[in-house]
């Protein structure tokens, strides 16, 4: 037994350092293009298969080159973030990574994976570590702004998106806010039963509550209910899974029949519509005996299966413009020495079926699950146009 | 041809050193860690031994070195305790909800999350060795209860606004040392203390090693293990407030994965899980591996997930080797 056990931990160290040396980060700074100008816009593709039209909204390569200093090495930009197995945070990642390609620009990407210790040991890392900037998006705003202090302090300084660090050392914080989009879907539920005259009986899948955004998100849902005859019934802590989120609907509405609607703080809306399933509640929108299914956070599986019928409705706050704007923002700062937004709030609207349909069928990939049904490759990605909130920072402006 | 029966020669000697060197577990352990510094400065162009990121990370390595030295007890004796990440988030939490909007320093809640540790680490005591529950089952429900009972406390919210001699703690420095290392050397010296110059540490050893022997011999099994349950969830407290004053607030998503370092950083420092062997110092040495790997990892840029494949397969290492000298 010995004599295999050892060859085989020699297999395995020699794996890690494979593994090691395959590492992605940091990158090798790409080959620096020459900026490009904005396209002209084209008329949209119809059906929407894995194609992205040039609506006006988009934007060609235009950080070719941008990301390369005078003496020809790349600006260093580092991105730390709650936790990487997630989708809404593994499309973040995916699109700094490709800006940051398009940029020329090296990077690093470091996973809290939910520990606020971790966290605040990867920003004091960085501290080290002396990237140009460093975009944060936190487990916990208030414990890691200290870190973000210490950062500043260091000369590195830092953006935010998503949740917010309260610290005046944050360059730019660009987000949409929790509690608004709960309070969003409050409103949209209240206004259904209304429109239907019968009161709502809500089960709420909660979680992930370790993180405060959840209980925004529950905070706002009530808000949204309020002085309505729609009542809610908090269920327990899903924690973002789909399987935890069946279980709790199976469990909860056999015993409660009045119940006749799910609301999920997360993307796990695909866990409460098998939930349904199996308790034989499932009827898809529109007909009469239909239990709504909401949620927060379009995912991919949220989009499917509000495409599909079954799911009613998502608010959702959009990885890809909150990145989008914080890495222009790090741009214009640290590369072009330009002042920028301290904070906004973006738009989360309420989407249902015509809004998610029609979305895949112009190709407009504004709502993100659609852009990761269609499974269109980041680096095929444009660059947003945000004109309206910041300017998008170019070479030739340096 | 004449035997030569004179004194050894000086490489001999050397030899001599380096064999009985090589032979104690620290010392193997102590080369490896020098090692991995060498690599680690080399890796990141000598960033990762500037004072400032050796001291980053002794302060990075004292909250989880105290949780270690604490599941180092616990694993000394043959259990395990899971308990601990819940143990630290809910004195934090609990101590934190009493020093809110005060300004004064908070001799009170500190003792008392302190205290609350214990008291809990005396609950899984009592669970595991009177009443002889398993300590993997106990202490999970008792992590899971400390999660619940956090939550009711703080509703999900972060607990902030606390007074500022909490941030002294956390990062305050006396004599230009880290107070968070400061903690972490007096826990240390203690629990060095403890197992080695005490019948209480020697029956540690002798319980690990074999509890019905440890039994004959006259040592009181049953309050030894209770002890080291009550130790190690004050520990986890101890380990709480360090966090408190990392962070200057509490969080619910504090204290995740706490239980997991521990037991890493002590299996990592050569303590069998088996029970009844390791070193206070080789847990030390396996806190600094871990925080030197994590640290030179986030220097280099290590994409995360391959991050978590290296100490996935450091973890494995150190297990094997312990099984395989267990063979």
């Amino acid at each position: 037994m010995k004599r295999f056990i050892i060859p085989l931990l020699v297999g395995v160290m020699v794996a890690i350092l494979i593994f090691a040396g395959c590492a992605p980060a940091p990158t090798e700074p790409t080959t620096p293009t020459e900026p490009t100008t904005p396209t002209e816009p084209t008329a949209p593709v119809a059906g929407g298969e894995a194609a992205l039209p040039a609506s006006g909204s988009y934007l060609e390569n235009p950080f070719g080159g941008l990301a390369i200093k005078p003496d020809g090495t790349p600006y260093y930009f580092a991105y730390e973030f709650i936790f990487l197995y997630n989708p809404y945070m593994a499309f973040a990642a995916g699109i700094w990574e490709d800006y940051m390609h398009k940029a020329g620009a090296e990077y690093t990407l470091h996973d809290a994976n939910l520990d606020v210790a971790a966290e605040i040991a990867m920003l004091e890392d960085l501290v080290v570590a002396k990237p140009d900037g460093v975009l944060v998006h936190p487990v916990d705003g208030w414990a890691a702004a200290p870190m973000v202090d210490k950062l500043t302090e260091a000369g590195i300084p830092v953006f935010n998106f998503c949740v917010e660090c309260p610290t005046d050392s944050v360059v730019g914080y660009y987000e949409a806010n929790n509690f608004e989009m709960g309070q969003a879907m409050g409103e949209w539920v209240a206004n259904y039963f209304e429109d239907k005259g019968v009161p709502g009986h809500v089960f709420e899948c909660q979680g992930l509550i370790k993180t405060f955004i959840a209980m925004n998100r529950h905070d706002g849902f009530v808000a949204g209910i309020e002085g309505s005859t729609v009542s809610m019934e908090p269920g327990p802590d899903c924690e973002w899974a789909d399987e935890k989120c069946s279980n709790a609907v199976i469990d909860a509405f056999p015993a409660h029949p009045e119940y006749n609607c799910v609301y999920c703080h997360g993307g796990m809306v695909n866990g409460a519509i098998e939930g349904l399933r199996t308790v034989d509640r499932l009827y898809p929108v529109g007909d009469p005996e239909h239990v709504l299914s909401v949620s927060v956070d379009a995912n991919d599986q949220t989009c499917r299966l509000i495409r599909e019928g079954w799911s009613s409705a998502v608010t959702s706050h959009d990885p890809w413009p909150e990145v989008d704007m914080s890495i222009k923002a790090m741009f214009n700062h640290v590369i072009l020495g330009k002042s920028v937004p301290k904070k906004v709030i973006l738009a989360s609207p309420v989407y249902f079926y015509d809004e998610v349909v029609a979305d895949w069928e112009r190709g407009l990939p504004l709502i993100w699950g659609n852009i990761m049904l269609k499974e269109i490759p980041y680096d095929d990605l444009p660059v947003l146009d945000m004109s309206d909130y910041i300017e998008t920072p170019t070479a030739a402006m340096k | 041809m004449a035997e030569n029966v004179g004194p050894p020669s000086t490489s001999g000697r050397a030899q001599k050193i380096v064999k009985r060197l090589l032979g104690h577990e620290n010392a193997v352990l102590v080369i490896i860690l020098i090692a991995l510094i060498a690599v680690l400065s080399g890796l990141t162009k000598g960033k990762s031994v500037t004072g400032t990121n050796v001291m980053n990370v002794l302060l990075q390595a004292s909250g989880r070195g105290v949780a270690s030295v604490g599941q180092a007890f616990v694993i000394l004796t043959g259990g395990i305790d899971l308990s601990v990440g819940g143990i630290a988030l809910m004195a934090m939490i609990l101590a934190a909800s009493m020093m809110t909007g005060t300004t004064a320093f908070p001799a009170g809640p500190i003792a008392v999350m302190l205290l609350v540790g214990a008291s809990i680490g005396s609950f899984t005591g009592t669970a595991v060795s009177r009443i002889g529950m398993p300590a993997l089952i106990v202490t999970l429900a008792v992590w899971k209860i400390m999660e619940g009972a956090s939550f009711l406390v703080c509703h999900g919210y972060t607990i902030a606004e606390l007074p500022p001699s909490v941030s002294f703690i956390g990062s305050g420095r006396v004599g230009g040392v880290p107070v968070p290392v400061i903690i972490f050397i007096v826990v240390l010296v203690v629990a060095y203390f403890i197992l080695y110059h005490t019948t209480f540490g020697r029956s540690v050893y002798a319980v690990g090693g074999n509890p019905v022997s440890a039994w004959l011999s006259g040592v009181k099994t049953k309050n030894i293990l209770f002890g080291v349950y009550v130790i190690c969830g004050f520990m986890a407290a101890l380990a709480g407030l360090i966090l408190l004053g990392r962070m200057a607030c509490a969080s619910m998503a504090a204290g995740v994965g706490l239980e997991l370092d521990s037991i890493a950083a002590v299996v990592i420092g050569g303590v069998s899980l088996m029970g009844g062997r390791g070193t206070i110092i080789g847990v030390l040495i396996g806190v600094m591996i871990m925080g030197v790997v994590n640290n030179g990892m986030n220097i280099i840029g290590i994409h995360p997930a391959f991050q978590s494949i290296v100490k996935g397969l450091i973890i494995f290492a150190a297990v094997a080797i312990d099984y395989l000298r267990r063979r």
